[in-house]
């Protein structure tokens, strides 16, 4: 790619990495509060994750915040009172509030969340990941990016802290920046799926067979693709 | 108030409501789940604020849906501490369900209820043949096999809802993952009251083999023409089953 696309291009992968820096910004916050659980308790409890709730509040209260849910999910029996547990946070109405979920497994409820992109891709690859587009229908049940990062204490893989923002939100910040580059490009997933387009064509959700040689935002599991 | 959650199997059952007589609605939507297991012998029932906020109606509305299921003796309700609506389930309840629940429903109904489904659960599969990745097709893959060794109609229905939701959420869209979920109230719960034997649960088994194998080969004729043919077969039993009522 020439550097005059570079430029043109350089205000949306820093508005894109700003966006994705606050969501990892606040996982990275969860991950850490959540690892000094593990650390000061040998056999930590529900109850002990408190300080999880003290820091996701705020981020999904404040006005304008991107954030639409965060927390962190355990890994099957890290936790002594419970062998699986979200302590995650959604918002409803304007206001942060805690998400129950069925975490017995022999619930009809009971939803197995081990084989989820969000929560297997940061544990088996050890890095931070974003799913999606997808349709979360275990959480938000909207059109959703989720970031995840993976807490790890010691060589003891613990659970996944991470942080929601919908697609929605996402296209309201960033589409303006990417009509003014004045050409017709995406930002796409590491699987070859359109985050957003100002292609009618290639719109969110769609898979893109192409064969531009994509440019990488940052370290991110995403890039932006000139489409012809 | 905290944001309850019931998964996406029960998830139908809960689907906020639209249509009138909401109390009736809701006793329906209650008797199916606990017909169908999905909410166990002895299970306590949220509270009655709760189950406003979940099927979206006035707690009004969800006291006389209680005191309809009360009547029935599909729950017991206790007072004072540790008290509550606790469910009931009674021997055989599917098969008295399903008649009753065919009765009201005329031949036109359930072909149109069939019509609408094959739409959805057509669309569905076509838009998720062009948009599945590989991951997506693994994972699909894997709720048909959790389908193939589900056990009673209960689980089955739930493993079929659980398909038919990954499929919509494979498509990418957000309406028609709400549209199926609906629709599994409406009809998938119908069906499996119905056909939860294990000759229909292996032909509902081979049906969504064939839309994962059309998805796999991003083939999006083969899945759409797969999940109608499915919904059309099923149409055809249900109204098979309401004529012999007629006898």
């Amino acid at each position: 790619m020439s550097t005059h696309v570079a430029q043109d291009t350089a205000a949306v992968i820093e508005l894109v990495g700003a966006l994705a820096g606050e969501a990892f910004g606040l996982a990275d916050r969860i991950a850490a509060a959540a690892a000094t659980t593990f650390t000061r308790q040998q056999t930590a409890r529900r109850g002990d994750l408190k300080s999880i709730a003290a820091l996701v509040r705020p981020a999904i209260d404040a006005a304008g915040s991107p954030i639409q849910g965060a927390g962190f999910v355990a890994a099957v029996d890290a936790l002594a009172d419970s062998r699986w547990w979200l302590e995650w946070f959604m918002r409803n109405n304007g206001k942060a509030e805690r998400l129950l979920v069925d975490t017995d497994p022999r619930g009809d409820n009971f939803y197995d969340y081990e084989s989820l992109p969000w929560y297997d891709v940061p544990r088996t690859t050890g890095r931070q990941h974003i799913t999606g587009p997808y349709v979360d229908y275990l959480c938000t049940e909207d059109y959703t990016l989720t970031f995840t990062v993976p807490v790890v204490v010691g060589s003891t893989f613990v659970g996944v802290a991470g942080a929601d923002v919908r697609v929605f939100t996402f296209e309201k910040a960033v589409l303006p920046c990417l009509r003014a580059t004045h050409r017709t490009v995406a930002v796409v997933n590491d699987q070859g799926r359109v985050v957003l387009s100002n292609s009618a064509r290639h719109v969110s959700g769609t898979l893109l067979r192409t064969t531009a040689p994509p440019q990488p935002i940052g370290d991110l599991p995403l890039s932006l693709v000139e489409l012809t | 108030m905290a944001v309850r959650f019931y998964g996406s199997g029960a998830a139908a059952v809960f689907a906020p409501l639209e249509s009138l007589s909401r109390s009736e609605l809701v006793a329906r939507r209650l008797t199916d789940a606990i017909a169908l297991g999905l909410i166990p012998d002895s299970e306590q029932l949220p509270g009655e604020s709760d189950l406003a906020g979940i099927f979206g109606v006035s707690t009004t509305t969800i006291r006389e849906a209680l005191s309809a299921l009360r009547l029935r003796g599909l729950i017991d309700t206790r007072r004072g501490r540790g008290g509550g609506s606790f469910v009931r389930a009674q021997e055989d309840m599917s098969s008295s369900l399903v008649r009753a629940r065919l009765e009201e429903l005329s031949l036109a109904q359930l072909r149109d209820l069939g019509d609408h489904y094959g739409a959805i659960a057509g669309t569905a599969a076509r838009l998720a043949a062009e948009r599945a990745t590989p991951d997506d097709v693994r994972r699909l893959a894997a709720v048909c096999d959790a389908l193939e060794h589900a056990e009673g109609p209960g689980a089955r229905r739930r493993a079929d809802a659980q398909f038919h939701i990954e499929v919509a959420a494979t498509a990418q869209s957000t309406r028609l993952y709400r549209a199926e979920v609906s629709l599994q109230a409406e009809v998938g719960t119908l069906l499996w009251l119905a056909f939860g034997d294990d000759d229909s649960h292996r032909r509902t088994v081979a049906s969504c083999r064939e839309v994962v194998a059309a998805i796999e080969r991003t083939d999006g004729d083969a899945a759409r023409a797969a999940a109608e043919e499915r919904v059309a077969d099923s149409t055809a039993r249900l109204i098979d089953l309401r004529l012999a009522l007629e006898d």
